[in-house]
């Protein structure tokens, strides 16, 4: 038997070096560029190939990285001395913000404050699916799981093995890498020379909404386009249809109201937040929501649930809590000429927000006063 | 519980833990099995378990009446009616039913009779199969009947064969219980070998072709005629490495726990005749249609019409073994047809068996065609999605297809080919198995790593289960 247990251990041996290989980022220069952990690989180069310091990040979903105008950020910041980073990335919710914050402490210590630009949306559970551990994998440390990572493995589901495993984290890429190696040659190529992570800009995009009917998703759902950049949001549509009105109504809700779930939920966000430990108070933006989200998608009464959780962190200062979830409405609507799609602004929408946004956080982050 | 389960996993190390320090095939070793086997299969059902307590107690009664009945033909007929009764009424009496109205339809009857309300039990066909071997065998005076009820039982349920096989012989069973022999370590490595391969067979392979294909199935009459071509290709590659995976992974877990069982797949692909395609492929069903349907009808004592025959006979039956729908007789057909023309036509033909690459390349290709054409009537869910498939592939070469969506399959399926082909020459899993301390770890390291980063998210079920 003992030779069949030194094979056994052998094939286990040289697994464990390949996790830990994976672990200390030997597979990261052949992740596709575009994917999750390829998203957080560009921010994370980005990051380190700057050199000099960063004093101030903003971290953020595509809502933000495409709702915030970053280069007038970092204007303004630099106009009272300081490095104002844009480090907000598509799919990102509170596990990557965790994650995001953990990393940035280690690898830039000197960074002092940070504004957190997510929605209502981001607040109303507790995650947002097991895609988020491709996202946080290559800012993992090797050595330790955080809770909010733990908490989404489930043994039936392979993906969210990535909680214990980088090989397991990493599976898509690797997977994407066999499946297309000619096509992952070229993008990689394609990013090393164009594609770097902005930290001081944004994606800018012209288009906008106003040529759709947008009173309902389900108009929405049914119009032709008309020019091809009409093809996503209506795709979109198409597939929130089935989503429509099946959102649980919170409109009830109050701090003595809560059910037990709601409760937990929401001690367990503010305990996360307290410990995430920065240097000055973060700043929370509630990043604006179109009106078809918030009337058919989202649950009723959910920006209302997010300021049970955060008012009370506000409140102490512990955050600065900026509400922006309707900062670009226009009456009962939002403003179709500020967003491109049922989720991101456009430049003009950005830019709008900015301008509504710089002033506190001039007040709060960038004024002497305010560090 | 799947092989490829963790609860599996979980019940194999708990069953082995207990087995391993006992003495091989003591009485408490072979309850213990039994147990678990008993625990494994009610898993899927607990309330078929009296079926297959009913179907041990009553061959085992059988087995021993021989011996003071005077009318053993008599009570074999018994037997196999009995047998072949409690299978047809869970796995063909909706068949039947559904036939039968069909007829009345055709001729104008409003008579219709209404389906029954019942759920095929898992692994009915083969432990019937493996039941009936039994008796039959004794009927014939190849085998003594076996006194102990124990044995017996355990020979019906031993968990690594139940639901999908190999069907063992009971001599090849009792023998090992009879004569335990030492299993040497090299033999144990080889059955780790067999499992991890199994388990990458079933899991990144058969599971990914699944992936890739099952969608231009489940779409016929929306996928262009390549994407089809590829798709059959695809399923004669899936089937293979569900099932051949899944036997290698039953013929490992037996061999840990000291029973050789006998090969069922050796590289059916390279097959260059039909015949010799069913020397390879699920090559325990092969032997056991040979030995009591083939050979009970005549074999080829008999002329050769009658020979052609019985073989068309086997092979329908064979088809129909496998599940309750005319797809299934025809795909036996088929093959039935083919058999009888390469005995009495191509066999006969100056050079056809020439052992000369160029010819054998020839057979080669008529072969794996013939198999992969057959398979069309065995994957599609009924005869009009088959026929619809004829009707793609008749568009071939006239509608034009989406071919660079389909480059990846393609590629995969040519690499499949060429594993295969590579397999056969080398003898891989003996070597690897059997290979120095370097390789088998090597190769046990290489099996883990595709199971961790290749799986695909869609899993199958094993193909064969629903047998």
């Amino acid at each position: 038997m003992r030779p069949i247990l030194l094979r056994l251990l052998l094939a286990v041996l040289g697994l464990l070096a390949i996790e830990a290989a994976f672990r200390f980022g030997a597979w990261d220069a052949l992740v596709p560029p575009q994917s999750h952990s390829g998203t957080t690989i560009r921010m994370r180069d980005a990051v380190r190939a700057h050199a000099g310091r960063i004093d101030i990040v903003t971290l953020g979903s595509s809502r933000a990285e495409y709702g915030l105008d970053h280069a007038a950020l970092a204007a303004a910041a630099q106009q009272r001395g300081l490095v104002h980073a844009n480090l907000s990335m598509p799919g990102s919710h509170w596990m990557t913000i965790f994650e995001q914050s953990r990393w940035l402490r280690r690898e830039r210590p000197e960074v002092q404050g940070v504004v957190i630009a997510l929605s209502a949306a981001d607040m109303t559970w507790r995650s947002n699916g097991s895609y988020e551990l491709a996202i946080v994998q290559p800012m993992r440390s090797p050595w330790s799981i955080d809770d909010e990572i733990r908490f989404r493995f489930d043994p039936k589901d392979l993906n969210t093995y990535g909680v214990f495993s980088a090989l397991f984290g990493y599976r898509q890429a690797v997977q994407h890498a066999l499946q297309s190696p000619r096509e992952l040659r070229k993008s990689l190529q394609w990013f090393r020379e164009y594609g770097r992570h902005p930290l001081f800009d944004g994606p800018h995009v012209s288009h906008d909404l106003c040529g759709l009917p947008l009173a309902t998703v389900a108009d929405c759902a049914r119009a032709a386009p008309t020019i091809p950049e009409q093809q996503t949001p209506i795709d979109q549509c198409k597939s929130l249809l089935p989503s429509v009105g099946v959102s649980p109504d919170w409109r009830a809700l109050t701090a003595d109201t809560l059910t037990e779930e709601r409760r937990a939920l929401a001690e367990l966000r503010r305990a996360q937040i307290r410990a995430m430990g920065w240097p000055r108070p973060p700043v929370v933006v509630l990043m604006p929501i179109t009106h078809v989200w918030r009337k058919e998608l989202m649950p009723q009464g959910a920006i209302a649930w997010s300021h049970l959780v955060l008012d009370p962190l506000a409140a102490s200062g512990e955050i600065v809590l900026i509400d922006l979830s309707t900062a670009l409405d226009d009456g009962d609507t939002t403003r179709c000429d500020y967003f491109f799609d049922l989720y991101h602004q456009n430049e003009a929408g950005a830019r709008a927000l900015t301008q509504q946004l710089l002033p506190q956080l001039d007040r709060t982050l960038y004024a002497p006063a305010g560090r | 519980m799947n092989f490829n389960s963790w609860a599996f996993v979980a019940f194999f190390l708990v069953v082995y833990a207990m087995t391993a320090p006992l003495r091989r095939y003591s009485t408490l070793h072979k309850w213990i099995l039994l147990l678990a086997s008993w625990y494994f299969y009610a898993s899927w059902n607990w309330q078929y378990l009296g079926l297959i307590l009913f179907s041990t107690v009553f061959d085992y009664w059988v087995g021993l009446r021989f011996a003071k009945t005077m009318h053993p033909r008599r009570l074999i007929t018994i037997s196999v009616i009995v047998n072949l009764g409690v299978l047809a009424f869970f796995k063909y009496a909706n068949f039947l039913i559904a036939s039968a109205n069909d007829v009345a339809t055709t001729f104008g009857s409003t008579l219709q009779f209404s389906a029954i309300d019942v759920l095929l039990p898992v692994g009915i066909s083969f432990y019937t199969f493996q039941s009936m071997s039994y008796t039959i065998d004794v009927y014939r005076g190849e085998l003594p009947p076996r006194r102990s009820l124990l044995d017996y039982a355990l020979f019906i349920a031993f968990f690594p064969q139940l639901v999908a096989g190999p069907i063992v012989r009971a001599s090849e069973f009792f023998a090992e219980l009879d004569h335990p022999k030492r299993i040497p370590s090299k033999e144990i490595a080889y059955a780790l070998i067999l499992i991890f391969f199994g388990m990458v067979k079933k899991v990144v392979f058969a599971d990914s072709l699944a992936a890739a294909t099952d969608p231009i199935w489940n779409n016929l009459a929306g996928s262009d005629p390549v994407a089809v071509l590829l798709a059959i290709y695809g399923f004669a590659f899936q089937i293979y490495f569900d099932f051949s995976g899944y036997t290698d992974i039953a013929i490992g877990i037996a061999l840990l726990f000291g029973f050789r069982f006998p090969q069922n797949f050796n590289y059916p692909y390279i097959a260059t005749s039909l015949q010799d395609f069913w020397r390879r492929w699920h090559m325990t069903l092969s032997r056991w249609l040979r030995d009591y349907l083939y050979i009970a009808l005549g074999g080829n004592r008999k002329g050769p019409t009658r020979t052609q025959v019985n073989l068309m006979l086997t092979m329908l039956l064979g088809g129909l073994w496998h599940g309750a729908s005319w797809n299934f007789v025809i795909w036996g057909g088929i093959h039935g047809l083919w058999l009888a023309i390469e005995r009495s036509l191509l066999f006969r033909i100056p050079g056809w068996q020439s052992e000369r690459f160029g010819m054998r390349a020839v057979r080669w290709f008529v072969t794996f065609h013939l198999v992969c054409f057959a398979w069309i009537f065995f994957r599609a869910p009924d005869l009009a999605a088959s026929l619809l498939v004829l009707d793609k592939l008749g568009d071939l070469f006239t509608v034009p297809s989406r071919i660079a969506a389909l480059q990846m399959l393609a590629l995969a399926l040519a690499a499949f080919l060429l594993m295969h082909l590579a397999g056969a020459r080398f003898q891989l899993k003996h070597r690897i198995g059997e290979g120095p301390l370097w390789l088998h770890a090597g190769a046990t390291l290489a099996c883990l790593l595709m199971l961790i980063l290749l799986t695909p998210q869609y899993s199958a079920p094993f193909i064969y289960f629903q047998f």
